[in-house]
């Protein structure tokens, strides 16, 4: 019976909850992912930052009406992990179907 | 110190965004009721124009009717802009959007062309241009229908490419009007009001 690896970078509630997201729509503002994710600033932000750094989202700043806008993209490489980061899913949940 | 958690909470969340995301696309209905509304109004006031014998107006109606849709689209595009979140079907059927307002400003200019080089029958030449119209629309609710899986616009849709073809069948530019505002109030109207429902229903909750 084989147990694939977790990956850890989405193996944290509030990026997995990001990426799953993500993955559902073309690009979504910070504010909206905060909504949605019922989270701080602080914490998204940082959650952010790390998915950023593993390349798994693209994050974009701009400005709108002065303001300063985040927006948050997945990227194919993002699309990848968490298809792995399912199968492992599967693989604890169904062992031996895999 | 990383939040540990279980692999059936992993799912759970996993399965909570996405149906989040996927309500998040449910449209308001406003583009619908607007373009329904303009058309209804402009549609019924050139057969009472026609019929109390005023038609030298009716050029007046479609010259403000084509400036109000073009503001209207204008005010769409702003409120698009500001959207905090964009899905691939939304992406999609701004595409479709483009394209079907190109193709309308074309069959309008088209039939200018048409109605001014065959004077006697510009009537029936505008009358015609109707129809494409209304050709043009079914298939624009078709698709829109059917990516946002709504039967409404679909059923919208076959009543829209009903009315082009009954418009071709009675020619006359009166009655061509008075078709036009069913099939509106039917495709428009109605979907577009169910819509505004469906949507303050799921934000309510």
């Amino acid at each position: 019976m084989e147990f694939k690896e977790l990956d850890p970078i989405l193996h944290a509630p509030l990026r997995l909850a990001v990426i799953s997201l993500l993955l559902s729509v073309k690009e979504a503002e910070f504010t909206f992912i905060k909504e949605k994710t019922n989270s701080t600033a602080g914490n998204l932000s940082v959650q952010i930052s790390k998915l950023k750094e593993a390349e798994y989202i693209e994050v974009t700043k701009q400005f709108r009406d002065n303001y300063p806008l985040t927006i948050c993209k997945i990227t194919p490489r993002g699309v990848d992990a968490f298809e792995n980061y399912v199968k492992a899913l599967q693989s604890y949940m169904h062992p031996g179907e895999l | 110190m990383e939040e540990t958690f279980s692999k059936q909470e992993s799912l759970k969340i996993i399965e909570q965004m996405i149906k989040t995301a996927k309500n998040e696309h449910r449209e308001k209905g406003e583009g619908w009721l607007l373009w329904g509304w303009l058309l209804f109004i402009a549609s019924t006031l050139s057969a009472v124009l026609v019929q109390v014998r005023l038609s030298g107006y009716i050029g007046w109606v479609w010259t403000a009717m084509g400036l109000l849709t073009f503001i209207s689209f204008l005010w769409e595009l702003r409120a698009k802009k500001t959207q905090a979140v964009k899905t691939y079907v939304e992406e999609l059927l701004e595409k479709f959007s483009t394209g079907f307002l190109i193709s309308l400003f074309a069959i309008i200019a088209a039939t200018s062309i048409a109605a001014n080089v065959n004077k006697d029958d510009s009537g029936q030449s505008i009358a015609f241009a109707f129809g494409y119209f209304f050709i043009l629309y079914a298939f624009w609710m078709y698709i829109h229908g059917s990516a946002i899986r709504f039967k409404p616009l679909i059923i919208g849709a076959i009543v829209n490419w009903a009315a082009a073809i009954a418009i071709f069948i009675v020619k006359d530019f009166k009655y061509a009007m008075i078709i036009s505002a069913v099939a509106v109030a039917v495709g428009y109207l109605i979907p577009g009001y169910m819509l505004r429902n469906l949507y303050k229903k799921s934000h309510k909750s």
